[in-house]
């Protein structure tokens, strides 16, 4: 007997109802009074075709194919049709004669014929075995199911359709055949209509009123329920009372009976919640302009021109068009895309670049090319390539070279071709001669705003805005607001990219964890499981929950046969269904059946194991079992979902994977986590301002911090920075952190230092520092990489051979020592020196900043000099932008020149400096006499980096920099725990950049070191000392560094055997393939598991 | 007419024509310019003659939206980009800020709001003063000390050789002076020389600030002889018509030229400026070919009936010209007063024209009065405006660009055809994308 796991009941009483007793199929069971058949079958799981029959209408029975053999006991058996007939006590019912069978056929053949296209009707009719008719098409848009009809007056209260005339006359139609008042043109009846016909158009001359889908940028509609986008969280669907026809008018309430679990409540409130906390981190994100401000660019007025942002949606899977680059007139592929870039960004009114366009448009140009083929022509107009983020100039230079053409305009206007829907872009070409081109497609790289109504926002959490209406933050605090306690992080503070924006999250918590450090964890309420069973050498016994998932599984896969298949294997015990197997009354009932059967394993089948499996193995934890005896099989994305046009075989498929799951559940073992200590203290490699920082941020969340430095002073290269273009002090800075540092109980400095070596790993490191001339070995738990960068030494520009030629740190030095004095009536700054180059293909990031911010102290310090910078592309990214506009009106001149006619310095006959370049824009040589040549030179890795890099087995990216876990999500990590890098040895970056930075690893690093121990994972690589020969095939491809060999002394012989370190493995099997003689293996995903799995596979079912 | 293709505007409007063709023919058929060293001061030069915004971030947008730059020969990026840069010898060698007719649809379009307008506006003053060899049109474009100074001087001498006349030649004595009418035949012959001499200094200066022009633009291409006398005809539209100036799209936007004043109120509806600047310039050329070959038929004493040619082209040619100058004078004080186009130049010109025009109908209308005495100092007061606006405003202020736009579109025409002639592979690279 199957026991039922009902948690919906539609027609529950107020109070207890009458119970009725009736046979299905041979299955007994009771339901309350009222039920008809059909749903008292529904509960046994037994499917019976519907077509006219919907939850959240009143029973019709016109479609027919719901008969059933209905048998009161002393009458015959009549064939009825189960959705109206109610339960009676002592009723038998079949659903699976042969009688039965036919009777449906019939009824789908006629269905069918009137029909034939309709694809409801062609599945309905498939379910019963019909793909064809033997009656005479007649190619009806309407089957008389009454769907809409009773829709509209039941659920709407409207009655505006309504079935007319008899017989052959029978038509389903509005009053009169004519537009009614009381449609409301709600459309429910076309929703509800199997054949798809359209039923509002002749009941309503009003159109009905898309509402726009906020996430598909209106490029698509959504429902007035709806989960807002697929990553949404929590992933739930949300009521949009505006649209609602149950909010606004009473009526309707639809969705509330189809919900199996009643999880809709239409008198959900806002509420307004009170929460004491110590700090607030704000993160409102950013607007994105609106290119309807700039009319001229067609946004809106032309199909074709669409924001950077649609094309996202149009280039995504889940996108409107399903991932297919089409456009938005004639939905056809196109063949040239042209992408407009700072729409809304650098002009008069946004003093500021958005940071980010230049980068999504070269993404989406060649996601488009993937999508379109590398026929298609993508052409981006810009001015200013700014490709200035870590591997951001190599992705540029690579999309250069697949194609995608960068023309160097800002584009006024884009005009439509008539009659085509082609765009025809107008532009100026490099050299001043006037072209246009015709796109099919126009996309808009619109900029970054501050977030709406920012000023409310401020003034409600008081805080300041900056000349932007971008949150005020300085450069020495760059994750604090103007108000104490309040921290700030993401495009709020200035436009950034991903990896920015996840640094400065990580930045502000740290600020964050340092203020509640003594409140720290005191929320935390630790859970008590039971003591767990002892299930050791006992036989087997498996129970299998397999789960209808409302209709998602249920609907397609026949999960009674498959809980019926899965009572029949061997260990099986118990077997049973649940509507959900996730809800909460489930677990209850799974953590009694686990009792009462004594069951000591347990399989589910239902989803996936990535967001269900921790639920079901705490379910077994707090019954006693061991979470590791737990198993899942997939049957919703595997079965349901991928083949739900063939249930039969998904029934098949599921069984199948039901039984590998219970024949790997039979060979688990009970597993337990291990757990490292952790050493609360932390070592910071690299005494400049990103180690200092990183250093007092730990110290501040409590921890001991050695920070290391190679100088016998701290300071690194801030030491060299003396003014900054916001009038802020550098030095008086780096002076209050050095001192802070100093002074820190908590921090023990030692400069003039070095790494020697490095033992351990996460959780447990053991270093050795050299310092005058001794050894000191001091023990922590985490290691922050801080060793910077320095200054390329440039070999080119008469560089070294003339004291006129400087680099833009000297000058610095020299205007902050000596000011205006002596300065020449004419500098000139060469950029990209050493960067940008063969020898060192990445953008050093700061050196625009760094001019322009020079060139505006020259100005200031002596407004006659002239300025002139040589650069390629000016790469001023967010509030820099400003800076660059004001040297250009305080006359500081910026001339261009070609990647590959680079400025050349020379003497000239009063050994005058020369410089001369190409101008691409007049084609010709110009030369600027000079009396002094800055060059703006490279950043380099420094040296050192790649030796600590070796002692801490971390990786170097091809330029020398620090390679982190991954480029946007994880920049402050590496594969391997507990190591962390921040500043210069990074990437290149500003002042502010490395603070942020440097506060993100020691919040990184503070969340390890907040715990006593890691808990480790219990599926872990394990070693077989019998077996192990120390062969060591697995050291090297182990991606995790985790595995070493040892050799010992046993029995008078040295053995050789492989060592495991937990803390670093992360159970991912590479050891236990590549084992040959079966010496390691992976807990939980041991050979013999997996090949009983393979075995139960290959068994036909 | 016919104007050469570059200064031509083209709308391509071939529908469905596949113009994205590859980018192959975008080097422009432009000669290269030589090496030229930097003159960094340039900037501040051309800033004494207005305003420049050099915060230009080369978009380019300005010479897309630009219908009057066409082909290879665009502004006004180009241009500001030379002085920015202070490459001087491009500058002048360049013809372009006198192809802007100043619509202004590039200062709409700048996303900087550098006003390009006012830029290429400031340019023409500077190249008016690079023009002039005396160096008098540099300082009176660049110091309103000097242009007024200059003006009021001009004005003193009138004074002084009239009080002189009436002295030493007519023997009045103060008294009588004040109080005597003289008519206006009385000072010939002297008037007439004393015409011929300001007719003839403002026309040798214009000569050679046309000649210096001549040199800038076309010494170092040194087209043959043969390409100048080929486009002695565009030299001659560009002078007689506003051919170029019909072109500017603020013609296009204009109300018709029929009925214009049903339009006056609004602002976007201006009436069709070539067609008031033409007149103006008609009424202006008649008025100055008169008094240098016609004075004496001109300047009578005798009343003429209303139909005859003296009076008729008379009222005709101060019409145009009161039209014109009100027009324009309304028009610019109307602007907002931080625009650059209220600069002094601007309202300088029109403003004496105006008042040159005014004195003259007051002095006419007096002598039909037969207000003998009034109309005697009215023509004092008229000879005070008009002198000093010939001598000074023709040779060395805004008036110059009579001839600097016609010879502006004529060199450029004749360089035009000498590049045509040039071997089409001669000096190309490979086209750059």
């Amino acid at each position: 007997m199957i026991d039922l796991n009902v948690n919906a009941q539609k027609h529950e009483a107020h109070e207890r109802p009458r119970m009725i007793g009736l046979t299905i199929n041979g299955q007994q069971l009771e339901v309350p009074d009222g039920a008809t058949v059909l749903e008292a079958a529904e509960r046994l799981g037994i499917k019976i075709p519907t077509l006219c029959h919907h939850k959240a209408l009143l029973p019709y029975g016109a479609c027919r194919l719901c008969l059933v053999e209905v048998e009161t006991p002393g009458r015959s058996a009549s064939v009825q049709a189960s959705c109206q007939y109610p339960a009676l006590e002592g009723l038998i019912v079949r659903t699976d004669t042969p009688r039965i069978a036919r009777a449906r056929k019939i009824v789908a053949e006629l269905l069918l014929a009137r029909c034939p296209d309709a694809p409801a009707v062609q599945q309905a009719a498939a379910a019963v075995g019909v793909t064809e008719t033997r009656i005479t098409k007649q190619y009806d848009d309407c089957i008389y199911c009454g769907l809409c009809v009773r829709m509209c007056e039941e659920r709407m209260g409207r009655a505006a359709v309504g079935f007319s005339g008899r017989g052959p006359r029978r038509a389903v139609e509005p009053p009169y055949g004519k537009h009614n008042e009381a449609c409301w043109t709600c459309r429910a009846c076309d929703f509800v209509c199997p054949t798809g016909r359209l039923v509002s158009p002749t009941t309503s001359a009003t159109p009905p009123v898309p509402i726009p889908s906020d996430f598909d940028r209106g490029l698509t509609n959504r429902p007035a329920i709806s989960i807002m986008y697929p990553q949404m969280v929590p992933n739930r669907p949300a009521i949009d009372a505006a649209s609602c026809v149950h909010l606004q008018t009473g009526a309707c309430g639809v969705c509330q009976d189809v919900c199996g679990v009643r999880a809709i409540k239409f008198d959900d409130t806002e509420q307004a919640v009170e929460l004491q906390v110590g700090a607030i981190v704000l993160a409102p994100g950013y607007e994105l302009f609106d290119p309807r401000a700039k009319g001229n660019l067609g946004y809106r007025r032309f199909q074709n021109v669409v924001s950077a942002a649609d094309f996202e949606r149009i280039l995504s899977a889940s996108g409107p068009f399903g991932g297919h680059v089409v456009r938005p007139s004639d939905h056809t592929s196109p063949k040239r895309i042209a992408f407009i870039q700072c729409v809304g960004s650098r002009d008069a009114e946004h003093d500021w670049c958005s940071s980010i366009c230049c980068m999504y448009a070269t993404k989406e140009c060649l996601i488009a090319k993937e999508h379109c083929g590398a026929e298609l022509q993508t052409d981006i107009f810009f001015m200013d390539a700014r490709a200035f983020g870590k591997g951001f100039e190599a992705y540029y230079q690579r999309a250069a070279a697949q194609g995608v053409n960068y023309i160097r305009c800002r584009p006024p206007m884009v005009e439509e071709v008539p009659g085509t829907g082609n765009l025809v872009v107008k532009y100026l070409t490099e050299n001043d001669t006037k072209a246009e081109r015709e796109y099919d497609l126009v996309v808009l790289s619109t900029g970054m705003l501050p977030p709406r109504n920012v000023r409310e926002f401020a003034k409600t959490f008081d805080i300041q805005l900056n000349e932007f209406d971008f949150c005020k933050t300085t450069t020495f605090d760059p994750v604090a607001s103007s108000r104490e306690g309040i921290f700030v992080c993401g495009p709020f503070t200035e436009p950034k990219d991903i990896p920015e924006t996840v640094m400065q999250a990580s930045g502000a918590s740290s600020k964050v964890l340092g203020m509640l450090r003594d409140v720290r964890g005191t929320l935390i309420a630790p859970q008590i499981y039971p003591p767990e069973r002892d299930v050791a050498g006992q036989e087997p016994r498996v129970g299998v929950f397999v789960c209808h998932c409302g209709t998602n599984i249920a609907g397609v896969v026949d999960v009674t046969s498959v809980a019926e298949y899965a009572r029949n294997l061997p260990n099986v015990v118990y077997a049973e269904t649940n509507l959900y197997t996730c809800s909460t009354d489930t677990q209850e009932r799974i953590k009694e059946k686990i009792r009462e059967h004594q069951l000591n394993r347990v399989v589910v089948a239902s989803c996936s194991p990535r967001t269900h499996e921790p639920l079901f193995r705490n379910t077994c934890r707090e019954v006693g079992l061991n979470p590791y005896l737990f198993e899942m099989a997939n049957i919703r994305d595997q079965c349901s979902w991928v083949h739900m046009r063939e249930p039969a075989r998904a029934t098949l498929k599921s069984k199948d994977l039901v039984r590998m799951a219970v024949a790997k559940a039979r060979l688990l073992e009970p597993l337990q986590k291990g757990a490292a200590p952790v050493q609360k203290a932390a070592l910071v490699i690299g005494g400049g301002l990103a180690g200092m920082t990183s250093a007092l941020d730990l110290a501040e969340q409590g921890y001991e911090v050695s920070l290391v430095e190679r100088d016998t002073a701290l300071g690194g290269n801030l030491r060299r920075v003396h003014y900054l273009g916001n009038g802020e002090d550098p030095q008086a800075a780096l002076r209050a952190l050095v001192a802070k540092v100093v002074a820190h109980a908590r921090i023990r400095v030692f400069s003039g230092a070095t790494i020697q070596a490095v033992e351990g790993s996460v959780g447990s490191f053991k270093t050795s520092i050299a310092r005058n001339g001794s050894v000191e070995r001091v023990e922590h738990g985490v290691v922050i990489v801080a060793t910077g960068a320095t200054k390329y030494q440039p070999t080119m520009h008469l560089y070294g051979e003339d004291a006129r030629v400087l680099t833009q740190l000297e000058l610095e030095e020299r205007l902050a020592t000596r000011g205006g004095e002596g300065l020449p009536s004419t500098v000139v700054m060469i950029q990209c020196v050493g960067s940008r180059d063969e020898e060192r293909p990445y953008c050093s990031r700061v050196c625009c900043s760094e001019a322009v911010k020079n060139a505006l102290k020259i100005k200031e310090l002596s407004p006659r000099t002239h300025v002139y910078v040589l650069y390629r592309d000016i790469r001023t990214y967010g509030f820099r932008e400003s800076a660059y506009t004001q040297a250009r009106q305080r006359g500081v001149v910026f001339l261009r020149h070609e990647d590959n006619r680079k400025p050349v310095v020379a003497r000239g006959a009063g050994d005058e400096l020369v410089v001369s370049v190409y101008d691409p824009q007049c084609e010709h040589e110009v030369t600027i006499d000079a009396g002094l040549v800055v060059l703006s030179v490279a950043t380099v890795p420094h040296e050192e980096t790649k030796a600590i890099a070796q002692l801490l087995k971390i990786p170097l990216n091809q330029d020398g920099y620090l390679l982190e876990a991954h480029m946007k999500l994880r920049p402050v990590d590496f594969a391997t725990d507990g190591i962390f890098v921040a500043g210069l040895a990074h990437s290149p970056k500003s002042i502010e950049e490395t603070i942020i930075q440097a506060s993100a690893a020691a919040a990184r690093a503070g969340a390890l070191l907040s715990h006593d121990a890691i808990e480790l994972e219990a599926t872990l690589s394990s070693v077989v000392e019998e077996t192990c020969d120390g062969c060591a095939y697995c050291v090297d491809p182990c991606p995790f560094n985790a595995i070493r060999l040892i050799e010992y002394v046993r029995a008078g012989a040295v053995k050789k055997i492989i060592e495991v370190n937990e803390a670093l493995c992360k159970g991912c099997g590479t050891c236990q393939a590549t084992c040959p003689k079966r010496g390691v293996f992976i807990r939980g995903f041991t050979l013999d598991q997996i090949a009983a799995q393979v075995t139960a596979a290959l068994e036909a079912s | 007419m016919s104007l050469p293709a570059t200064l031509v505007p083209t709308r391509s409007d071939a529908a469905g024509q596949d113009r994205a063709a590859p980018e192959v023919a975008t080097r422009p058929n432009r000669p290269t310019l030589p090496p030229e060293r930097v003159h960094p001061d340039l900037l501040s030069e051309v800033r004494q003659h207005g305003k420049f915004d050099a915060s230009c971030l080369n978009c380019g947008g300005c010479s897309v939206v630009c219908d009057l730059a066409a082909g290879d020969v665009t502004f006004p990026r180009r241009s500001i980009h030379l002085v920015v840069l202070g490459l001087k010898g491009a500058l002048l060698d360049g013809m372009e800020p006198w192809l802007c007719h100043d619509c202004g649809d590039c200062t709409v379009t700048c996303p900087r709001q550098a006003d390009p307008a006012a830029s290429m506006r400031t340019l023409r003053r500077y190249l008016t003063g690079q023009y002039d060899w005396t160096g008098l049109g540099s300082r009176v474009l660049r110091s309103r000390a000097w242009h007024f100074g200059l003006l009021g001087a001009v004005a003193a001498v009138v004074f002084a050789l009239l009080v002189l006349y009436h002295i030493y030649w007519a023997e009045l004595s103060l008294g009588d002076f004040a109080t005597t009418p003289m008519g206006m035949e009385h000072m010939f012959p002297k008037i007439l020389y004393f015409t011929w001499i300001v007719y003839a200094l403002a026309a040798f200066v214009l000569l050679v600030h046309g000649w210096r022009m001549y040199r800038f633009a076309i010494a170092r291409s040194r087209p043959p002889l043969r390409h100048f006398i080929a486009e002695a005809r565009t030299l001659f539209v560009h002078a007689a018509t506003q051919a170029q100036m019909r072109n500017c799209p603020t013609e296009a936007r204009g109300a018709p030229v029929v009925g214009w004043w049903l339009y006056a109120g609004s602002a976007e509806a201006v009436p069709r400026r070539w067609l008031k600047h033409w007149l103006m310039a008609l009424g202006t050329v008649v008025m100055l070919v008169v008094t240098a070959f016609f004075l004496r038929w001109f300047q009578t004493d005798a009343v003429h009936p209303f139909y005859h040619p003296q009076r008729l082209l008379g009222y005709v040619a101060s019409a145009f010209i009161l039209w014109g100058t009100t027009d324009h004078l309304v028009r610019r004080m109307r602007r907002p007063k931080d625009s650059a186009t209220r600069e002094r130049g601007a309202l300088t010109l029109p403003l004496l024209l105006w008042l040159t025009a005014v004195s003259g109908i007051v002095l006419h209308a007096l002598r039909l009065l037969g207000l003998e005495l009034g109309a005697h100092y009215a023509y004092a007061v008229h000879l005070a405006i008009c002198v000093p606006m010939v001598a000074v405003e023709v040779p060395f202020g805004e008036w110059a660009h009579m001839i600097d736009r016609p010879l502006a579109l004529y060199f450029e025409a004749v360089r035009e055809r000498a590049r045509a002639e040039l071997p089409v592979e001669a000096g190309l690279e490979p086209a750059q994308t």
